[in-house]
């Protein structure tokens, strides 16, 4: 029994590494992704595309991506671009007028007098316009901050020449300017949640979510799923993803399709968004409950290698939480087997992120450039210490045993079962510290300190205590709030 | 360590460095607003086709450099 005790200590301590590990196999489906064939079934093909842009308040970045998308590599009568505009108090009506006197025939400005009951509804009341008319051979549903590069959009069409493609996405890329070191985390982040893991997803055909930010839905698939969008959840694209494949259709990724978006430039704005999309995925968990790991006509959705993709983020902070009761259950109950697990741990966790660190500039060298350090230092300080404790621990060891026991950090006194506890117990407390600098930011005091700290703490936990918040949210059953991430229209390409 | 090992260790260094440096350099096709006029669709998609072409061998690119730093950790301790 005891060592039946042990082996699911030791499972639970190394489940601490299971979001690494996926990421490292996205990685690598990633990289077999010429295997899939993704361009098979491409052709030259321009369809009717209406934009619908759900609109409250953007006046500062509504111009801008208007322009944008009239001057799109696209032919100009297959484009109409309707702004959804949700009773803006701003300036809004005023600039969609000009808009819509500037570009005849191009842009429409559909106007809610009652608004304020969120995107997905906002949205709908585009579709409900679009296809009511023939016109429509496919809806592009974007935001109002999303920069479209002027290939984007026919890059994203050429697979709908293939009729089984439902829906569309492409790579959203943090393109805030001047970006501050929260968009840059970003950034980096987009590099394995987007272009790595969505081409992954594309091997295994299936989409966990296309992007709300560019979307683009054949009208076919649309009309199947309802001819509307999901207003119950705070995910309304990802619930647009699974209707769509659950009705037959594929969803793919286009990863040379490049759009810019602005991103949040602080804790608490990062905040608002994640926790919104980490509530929505929790909803998805439970609404499609009946879809994972069954196989069937639902495609892909319930393959087991898909869920494991899904709940390797959905319960990345559970895992977190078991690999350190695991490490002090066994520090408690077997010091020396707490130390093997602890080093397993963290060299195991050191590799998968080298080689997702290293495979994410090799992806993407053009956001690298502008990302390496924030990619570098994403676990956060000191979980990089621990990293290198795992990394070169058999290295220090066998060539710094005498020195490591002088300064404390080796043998068997009090200091270094200190350290390994505290070790042991930062796993779970770096989500609690990521929650203190929130709340730091939140106060107002000592700005200057949140930036250092981030850094100190790290990214991915950040992205952890987020989660575990949404969790609890959910729980209790909050209110669904669509908490708009504030836009300053300060976005644009890196080259 | 043997110094034939240290030596090893070394030369293996050496190479993760000049991979890792070559590696970084290359930029990435799309993304990018073309000059006007832009490329043509089928221009578009030969890039395409080429960039994921060489996914394989970046991902190769990463294996081989873990696999270096495997191997310098195996030879050093």
């Amino acid at each position: 029994v005891i060592e039946i005790v042990h082996v699911v200590l030791v499972a639970m301590v190394l489940s601490g590494a299971t979001v690494l590990i996926v990421g490292c196999i996205q990685f690598a489906l990633a990289g077999l992704h010429v295997l899939s064939r993704p361009y098979a079934k491409v052709a030259e093909i321009y369809p009717a595309v209406a934009v619908i842009i759900p609109a409250w308040n953007e006046a500062a970045v509504l111009d801008r991506t208007i322009d944008r998308l009239m001057e799109l590599d696209y032919p100009r009568e297959k484009l109409r671009v309707y702004v959804v505009d949700d009773a803006s108090t701003d300036e809004t009506p005023e600039l969609l007028r000009r808009k819509t006197a500037e570009h005849p025939g191009g842009v429409f400005h559909l106007r809610r007098d009652q608004g304020g009951e969120g995107k997905a509804h906002t949205i709908n009341h585009g579709l409900r316009t679009i296809l009511a008319e023939p016109w429509a051979e496919a809806v592009l549903v974007t935001d109002a901050d999303v920069i479209f590069t002027r290939t984007a959009l026919r890059r994203m069409s050429r697979h709908l020449a293939d009729p089984e493609v439902g829906a569309v996405t492409c790579y959203i890329k943090e393109g805030s300017r001047p970006g501050n070191f929260m968009n840059r985390f970003v950034g980096f982040e987009y590099i394995t949640a987007q272009a790595a893991a969505r081409r992954a997803q594309n091997v295994l055909d299936v989409q966990a979510c296309l992007a709300g930010g560019a979307q683009l839905l054949a009208r076919g698939a649309l009309e199947e799923i309802g001819g509307a969008i999901d207003t119950t959840s705070l995910a309304e694209d990802t619930f647009t993803t699974f209707n769509v494949q659950l009705a037959g259709y594929r969803a793919k990724f286009d990863g040379n399709a490049v759009v810019w978006a602005e991103e949040p430039r602080t804790i608490v704005g990062l905040w608002k968004q994640r926790q919104r999309w980490s509530r929505g995925n929790f909803q998805v968990t439970l609404r499609y409950k009946h879809v994972w790991l069954r196989r069937g006509n639902q495609g892909h959705l319930g393959s087991p290698a898909f869920a494991a993709l899904w709940f390797s983020i959905v319960f990345m902070p559970v895992f977190m939480a078991m690999a350190t009761t695991g490490l002090v259950t066994l520090f408690f109950i077997d010091r020396p087997l707490a130390i093997e697990s602890f080093k397993a741990l963290w060299a195991l966790t050191g590799f998968t992120y080298l080689f997702i660190t290293f495979s994410s500039l090799l992806l993407d060298p053009e956001m690298a450039r502008r990302t390496w350090f924030q990619g570098l230092m994403f676990p956060g300080l000191i979980n990089l210490v621990l990293i290198t404790a795992g990394l070169l621990g058999p290295i220090l060891t066998a060539h710094f045993a005498g020195q490591l026991e002088t300064v404390g950090f080796a043998g068997p006194g009090l200091a270094p079962n200190l350290i390994l506890l505290a070790a042991d117990l930062w796993l779970t407390g770096s989500m609690v510290a990521a929650w203190s600098l929130k709340k730091l930011e939140e106060s107002g005091h000592l700005p200057w300190l949140v930036r250092p700290l981030v850094y100190l703490v790290g990214y991915g936990p950040l992205l952890c205590s987020i989660t575990v918040a949404a969790y609890v949210q959910e729980m209790r059953g909050a209110e669904m709030r669509w908490d708009k991430t504030e836009k300053t229209g300060q976005v644009g390409e890196f080259a | 360590m043997s110094a034939g090992g240290r030596g090893r260790a070394v030369f293996l260094l050496i190479v993760f460095v000049a991979v890792a440096s070559k590696m970084f350099g290359g930029s990435r096709p799309g993304g990018v607003t073309p000059p006007n006029p832009g490329p043509s669709w089928s221009e578009d998609l030969a890039e395409d086709r080429r960039f994921e072409r060489s996914l394989i061998f970046r991902e190769l690119a990463a294996i081989l450099l873990i696999g270096l730093l495997i191997l310098v950790r195996q030879l050093l301790s």
